[in-house]
């Protein structure tokens, strides 16, 4: 709550001494050079101990369409630039200055899929049905399932499936139009992904690749690579990653699509 | 099965101007196809991406005003079935396809099992055939 005057009411003890965290972090961080251990270490703490915050900001935005775990990466995404632009002189807090950037992107990811607008509610209901139907059915099966399978459990037509796919479909291809971040690494995520140090080195040999792969973002840069050098599926992506395999589909054709320059990075 | 809107077993051509607005009819298309063959998500997503990973290639390779043809075959419907893929465009004179080991190869063979080019005068053709997941 903020009163008439806009001066900020008095925080509660836990959330000062939360704040006064991150700020001895950020002083961490700007006083190591980047790219160091002490620099990337201080950069993690931050990103992780501010996930409740990307959660919780995700949270507003459920039962509109998308998977929350797809909008917990997208406002992760938004976190990580937060925190890679905050600046700890101007003596601001840092969950006010990372606040609308987690959310505008959030807000990014539902313009990018023209979703709002474009998606009649029956289409959305059956996504968000086929999106939390899978996990469980591929535990059961051992492996993806097919669309017959999908309709079966939700006592829905292979068509309606297949339309709810083709509706995520539809945004991955609007979504070219948009630039995306220049996120640095996350070593915290790195470090959990087995075989991608070998994956990296057979992209080592390939010279040329290299600059396209270095220029995507991230988690785009990490899913290319497990899913072309790693041997990953789709669905072994997403559960790595805890996003759904329709959002696995979508970063990668996006991936795809920025790596033959078929859109300016912004 | 109830609701099915049946196996597919034809030939599907499909045509368009060899523009990147117009890949979205190809992937389309492939994801309905692919479903109706019983392939898994897993699946029909990789061929999604394989047929506009193959459309951008020929498209990037294309003459003014050229056209974009696919063909997409169900070889056995049902269990077992494999879907194959033929895009074709006629180049413009001395375009030259991407090298043997490009990313761009390495892509569509994880994506769509074999890849295979033919020139045929200025007409460029890429054939694509999956291999599937054992269901």
């Amino acid at each position: 709550m903020t009163s008439a005057a806009g001066i900020p009411a008095p925080r509660s003890a836990a959330s000062a001494e939360r704040s006064a965290r991150a700020l001895a972090l950020f002083q961490q961080m700007a006083a190591a050079a980047p790219g160091s251990p002490a620099h990337q270490q201080a950069r993690s703490a931050l990103i992780e101990s501010h996930l409740p915050l990307a959660r919780s900001l995700a949270g507003r935005f459920r039962d509109r369409g998308e998977p929350y775990e797809d909008l917990v990466q997208v406002g992760t995404e938004g976190l990580i630039k937060a925190v890679d632009r905050f600046d700890p002189e101007r003596g601001v807090d840092f969950a006010s200055y990372a606040t609308p950037t987690v959310i505008g992107e959030i807000k990014r990811h539902f313009r990018d899929r023209g979703w709002a607008i474009r998606v009649p509610r029956r289409l959305q209901e059956h996504r968000m049905a086929v999106s939390a139907a899978t996990p469980p059915l591929q535990q059961e099966l051992g492996r993806s399932p097919t669309v017959a399978e999908l309709a079966a459990r939700l006592g829905l037509t292979e068509e309606d499936v297949l339309e709810a796919l083709e509706a995520a479909d539809a945004y991955s291809t609007l979504s070219f139009d948009a630039g995306h971040g220049d996120d640095d690494a996350l070593p915290a995520l790195g470090a959990r992904l087995g075989g991608l140090d070998e994956s990296l080195e057979a992209v080592e040999q390939r010279e040329s690749l290299r600059p396209a792969l270095e220029r995507l973002p991230e988690r785009e840069r990490q899913i290319v690579l497990l899913r072309f050098y790693g041997n990953r599926t789709q669905s072994q992506i997403g559960e790595e990653l805890g996003i759904s395999q329709m959002h696995v589909s979508r970063l990668l054709a996006r991936a795809l699509a920025s790596m033959r320059g078929e859109f300016a990075d912004s | 099965m109830g609701g099915s809107v049946g196996s597919v077993s034809a030939d599907v051509t499909l045509r368009f101007p060899a523009q990147p607005a117009y890949v979205v009819l190809a992937r389309t298309a492939v994801a309905a196809l692919a479903a109706r063959a019983d392939r898994t998500l897993d699946e029909v997503e990789d061929l999604r991406l394989a047929a506009g990973e193959a459309c951008a290639l020929l498209i990037a390779m294309a003459g003014p005003d050229a056209e974009l043809e696919c063909v997409f075959t169900v070889d056995e419907p049902g269990a077992g079935g494999a879907l194959s893929m033929r895009f074709s465009v006629e180049a413009e004179p001395g375009a030259a396809e991407p090298p043997a080991d490009d990313f761009a190869w390495l892509v569509l063979r994880e994506l769509a099992g074999e890849v295979a080019v033919r020139r045929d005068g200025r007409r460029v053709a890429l054939a694509l055939g999956a291999q599937r997941e054992t269901v």
